[in-house]
């Protein structure tokens, strides 16, 4: 083959995955700028004759949209605050300190990453029920906080590995404790790895949907994502407003996909070394 | 970027405390109604509530097809709310289970009295009411006129009539004849029974110990339901039954079975409905025929709140509230007071409520038995199986007649 | 020095004391609970009584077993094997140089940052036989003359979700196997290219072997994660039409809340708990070995 050739044999294939994988985001865009005829008009178009902007301030007046936001960011800050808390000494002790079952432990965390919500949510749902938290925000935060903890430790350790050993030593020398080692040495080197992790939490718990959609009953306490099912879902007089439910998804979508492309570089850096791979 | 995120951190640390413990102790109760017809009104009617007795009338909304399986959580974990919007065929098994309380005794007997005969009889199991009727969503099939008369055929008034006309009906105006549902399990026994009634089958055998679908006539039913889905509109295996009222009012197809409440939307959205036309009930071989009946009702939980619940539904079921959502929505009324408060109940020229209070007296209701659920599943899994040539008719009803069995000998 | 050391030993623990606490009461306990339900039946009237095995031999007999097994293996192996092949294959441009590689990057991420309920309503849109892209643009190019509903048909439904969670997972793949394949150090290309390796040479004789551990890691976890994934399925199908697209979770789900089965239910869970274990044991291997070659 020669250069020439394969030069437009990688460009066929890379147009060809940017169509594959921006055809829905197309799609989903397209269609929140339609009027509803437009949606149900034949043939199918991929862009409104004239788009309406005036969908996006629907679907906030109508569904309801900010409560949900609210919502969410609720329960993401609880358990980002919680799982912090619990996460970073965990990894500092499974990454810094010396103990006996150290590695049986890091095995434990290693599996208990494996077990979906979905197999035990039964007795979660009856024991958190039994503390009379169920249909409250704290009930989401405890089980976003579980069932992200390992990943985040995981990720968190690997973190710590990174700062060197010496740079311990030195701080214990200096007469530094074991808490403090960590709060004033090894915290602030690895602020970029905790920064990251804090987003992974972010986006992970802010796409919840198990929980959130078992253990909430009322209105004014669903998470965006449910709310947003529950538009599809819900019984439209005449078909559904898909044009606002894709300005909807557009929505819940930005705040993640910015917040993703801030830390593009760390996805797949080091940061996340010790839980992915 | 360390600074922002500790920001954003104190931030939603401030708003989750400020969130999470601000709810104050007052008397209050929870009603759930689903989806959100009658939001408005509802709200109006829990604000006078609140203004008369001081109790805060919380309001939730749930999506009708996710309601059984949430309250079923709640109920376990003995959670539910003070009442809910729900259908009759959970009756009895809400009773069996304890969860539900009876209303008699705690509504007046003037609206007792204002209740139809009919409608108490079907909310009643042992001689208590287990159940407030609130309205009846009576069914039957909706037709696209406007496709007929392109087609250049006459309105058929049996199924094998419709089925002879179907491949005209696939035009212009409308693309498919039918839409229907063959998958959702709920849906597609809503679509599907108004057939095997009318094929003079039903669903269970007068002593309810055993299924009775398994004849001739039932397999014909089926079969009729198979042929049709050739020209309905493809969606079936993934519709719910909103998505067939929507094929019908954006006229994708010409023919479907459903209450006025697609047309009722329709006119709320300042369209046209001209084209559309509401039959009797199409006929089977034998000339029998039943519109579908489906009693929406309103159900109270064992919370120790049963008075003040009672009168709060007791003011939410008058001509003003309820009566209004009823009319907006194309339903059929249950009470007397409604009809007489309410001109358009009664006006014989109301395309949208006449013709289906009309058909109130040869409506059929589903079973309403406990293992409903699982019964309605099985039908509907070989009732898809078939439509999808997975099956034949007589393979599916023989499976579909044998796992039913098991499942009525296992209560 | 030392003997403060021993005696601060115990505070060690309060390190990860929270995080076993919070194992024990979240996880740990719920599985014995599965576990032990799992034994039980539940009559109308919701008293339990001792079952023995009575619920899984009630499951491995059932006519949806067979179907769920057989979906679950297509869900996990297929959908695995074509995350990480396409995974390869982007990788493999990504790492080529060329102008606007930088904006793909970050393209890429958009599929991986959906939340899944948004993916899951746009494919939906999509896949939508009377005013979804997919059927205008087929009927367009007369690939079908009729349109057709690729969620709601038995045959077609798990392969048309599967390639909305292959879509969303394909891109995280790429990205991983991406800085695998940036940890390679660049002196072993040059030697190769010395030796007069050609650029796929080079591929199949340094790159794949050298990233062969990363990416089996890779596949294994991405296969777990596909092994759970409840939420796709349930919000795209639920399952449907009559059980064509559901895999084991699908079954936890709908006997626990749809038909208020619980023990049943938990007897599903169990079979899981079985299955997962077999992925752990692989897994902490894979991770195992890998961590000895550091």
């Amino acid at each position: 083959m020669s250069k020439a050739t394969k030069k437009l044999v990688l460009g066929l294939v890379v147009v060809v995955m940017l169509t594959l994988l921006l055809g829905p985001v197309i799609a989903m865009i397209g269609v929140s700028l339609k009027t509803n005829a437009e949606v149900f008009s034949k043939p199918v178009t991929w862009f409104p004759a004239e788009p309406q902007w005036s969908n996006y301030v629907t679907v906030f007046r109508k569904m309801d949209i900010l409560n949900g936001f609210k919502n969410s960011l609720i329960v993401t800050g609880g358990t980002i605050v919680v799982i912090m808390a619990i996460a970073i000494p965990a990894a500092y002790a499974l990454s810094k300190l010396k103990f006996q079952i150290k590695k049986p432990l890091y095995y434990l965390v290693l599996i208990s990453q494996m077990f979906a919500p979905i197999i035990v949510v039964i007795p979660l749902y009856q024991m958190v029920n039994g503390w009379g938290l169920i249909n409250t925000r704290v009930s989401l935060v405890m089980m976003n906080v579980t069932f992200n903890l390992a990943f985040i430790v995981l990720m968190l350790k690997s973190n710590f590995d990174n700062v060197p050993n010496e740079i311990v030593e030195a701080a214990t020398i200096d007469g530094c404790s074991k808490f403090q080692t960590l709060t004033r040495v090894i915290t602030p080197i690895s602020a970029t790895g905790i920064a990251v992790s804090v987003i992974f939490v972010f986006t992970r718990t802010w796409n919840e949907f198990l929980f959130a959609f078992t253990f909430i009953s009322s209105t004014d306490k669903k998470t965006i994502i449910v709310k947003l099912y529950e538009i599809l879902k819900n019984n439209p007089a005449v078909g559904i407003p898909w044009e606002l439910v894709m300005a909807g998804a557009v929505l819940t979508t930005i705040p993640l996909v910015v917040l993703f492309i801030c830390i593009r570089n760390y996805i797949t850096g080091d940061a996340t070394k010790g839980a992915i791979k | 970027m360390k600074k922002a995120l500790s920001l954003i951190l104190a931030l939603v640390m401030v708003l989750s405390l400020c969130t999470c413990f601000a709810s104050a102790e007052t008397k209050e109760i929870t009603y759930v109604t689903l989806g959100d017809t009658g939001m408005a009104l509802l709200e109006e009617a829990a604000a006078e509530f609140e203004a008369e007795t001081g109790v805060k009338v919380n309001l939730e909304s749930w999506s009708y097809s996710d309601a059984y399986q949430k309250i079923l959580t709640l109920a376990e974990a003995g959670n539910m709310p003070d009442a809910m919007y729900g259908f009759s065929s959970w009756t009895e098994q809400f009773m069996k289970a304890g969860w539900s309380v009876p209303f008699d005794g705690l509504i007046s007997d003037e609206l007792y009295n204002d209740f139809s005969q009919a409608a108490r009889d079907v909310c009643s199991v042992d001689g208590k009411m287990w159940a407030m009727p609130s309205y009846m969503s009576v069914r039957s099939e909706l037709i696209n006129k406007a496709s007929f008369d392109a087609a250049g055929v006459e309105v058929p008034d049996t199924w094998e009539g419709l089925l002879e006309v179907a491949p005209k009906l696939c035009n212009d105006v409308t693309p498919y004849a039918y839409t229907m549902v063959a998958g959702h399990a709920k849906n597609t026994i809503d679509c599907f029974l108004p057939i095997l009634w009318a094929y003079g089958s039903d669903v269970l055998s007068a002593d309810r110990q055993t299924v009775a679908f398994n004849t001739p006539e039932g397999v014909a039913a089926l079969q009729m339901y198979v042929d049709l889905a050739e020209y309905a509109e493809p969606g079936y295996g993934e519709n719910t039954i909103n998505e067939t009222q929507s094929a019908f009012t954006t006229q994708t197809a010409a023919v479907y079975i459903h209450n006025g409440q697609g047309l009722a939307a329709l006119e709320a959205a300042g369209e046209s409905h001209e084209w559309a036309e509401i039959i009797d009930p199409l006929k089977g071989p034998g000339g029998e025929a039943y519109s579908y009946g489906v009693m929406d009702v309103d159900l109270m939980f064992a919370t120790g709140n049963e008075e003040i619940t009672a009168k709060f539904l007791e003011l939410w079921h008058q001509a003003k509230y309820q009566g209004e959502v009823i009319k907006a929505a194309g339903w059929v009324p249950n009470q007397a007071s409604y009809v007489e408060a309410i001109p358009a109940f009664s006006d014989p020229d109301n395309a949208l409520v006449a013709p289906f209070v009309a058909m109130e007296g040869i409506a059929k209701f589903k079973p309403s038995i406990t293992c409903w659920e699982e019964i309605q599943k099985i039908m509907a899994d070989h009732v898809t199986n078939a439509v999808f040539g997975v099956e034949t008719a007589e393979e599916a009803w023989a499976a579909a007649e044998t796992e039913c069995n098991a499942v009525l000998a296992a209560q | 020095m030392n003997h403060s050391l021993n005696q601060d030993r115990w505070k060690d623990y309060l390190y990860i004391l929270p995080m076993i606490l919070v194992f024990c009461v979240f996880i740990l306990y719920p599985v014995v609970q599965v576990i032990y339900q799992s034994f039980f039946i539940k009559s109308a009237s919701g008293e339990m009584s001792w079952a023995g095995l009575g619920n899984y031999t009630k499951f491995f007999h059932s006519k949806e077993a067979k179907i769920v097994f057989k979906n679950t293996a297509i869900w996990c192996l297929i959908g695995t094997a074509s995350k990480i092949v396409l995974g390869l294959i982007m990788a493999y441009i990504l790492n080529k140089k060329f102008r606007g590689k930088k904006l793909l990057t970050v393209i890429i991420l958009i599929p991986y940052a959906m939340p899944a309920a948004v993916s899951c309503t746009v494919w939906r849109l999509m896949y939508n036989p009377n005013f979804g892209h997919i059927n205008q643009m087929l009927l367009d190019l007369h690939f079908i003359n009729r349109a057709v509903s690729f969620l709601g048909k038995p045959a077609t439904s798990l392969t048309a979700v599967m390639i909305v969670n292959i879509w969303a997972v394909a891109p995280f793949c790429a990205l991983n196997i991406l800085s695998s394949m940036y940890a390679i150090p660049a002196y072993i290309y040059e030697a190769a290219e010395l030796d007069g390796a050609n650029a796929w040479q080079q591929y199949m004789r340094i790159t794949l072997p050298m990233i062969f551990k990363d990416v089996r890691t890779l596949a294994l976890l991405i296969g777990i994660w596909a092994f759970n994934s409840f939420d796709v399925i349930y919000m795209m199908t639920t399952g449907g039409p009559a059980n064509s697209s559901a895999i084991l979770v699908n079954q936890v789900y709908s006997n626990a809340f749809e038909f208020n089965n619980r023990p049943y239910s938990a007897a599903i869970s169990v079979v899981c708990f079985f299955i997962l274990m077999i992925f752990a044991v692989l897994y902490v291997q894979s991770k195992g070995r890998e961590e000895s070659y550091e």
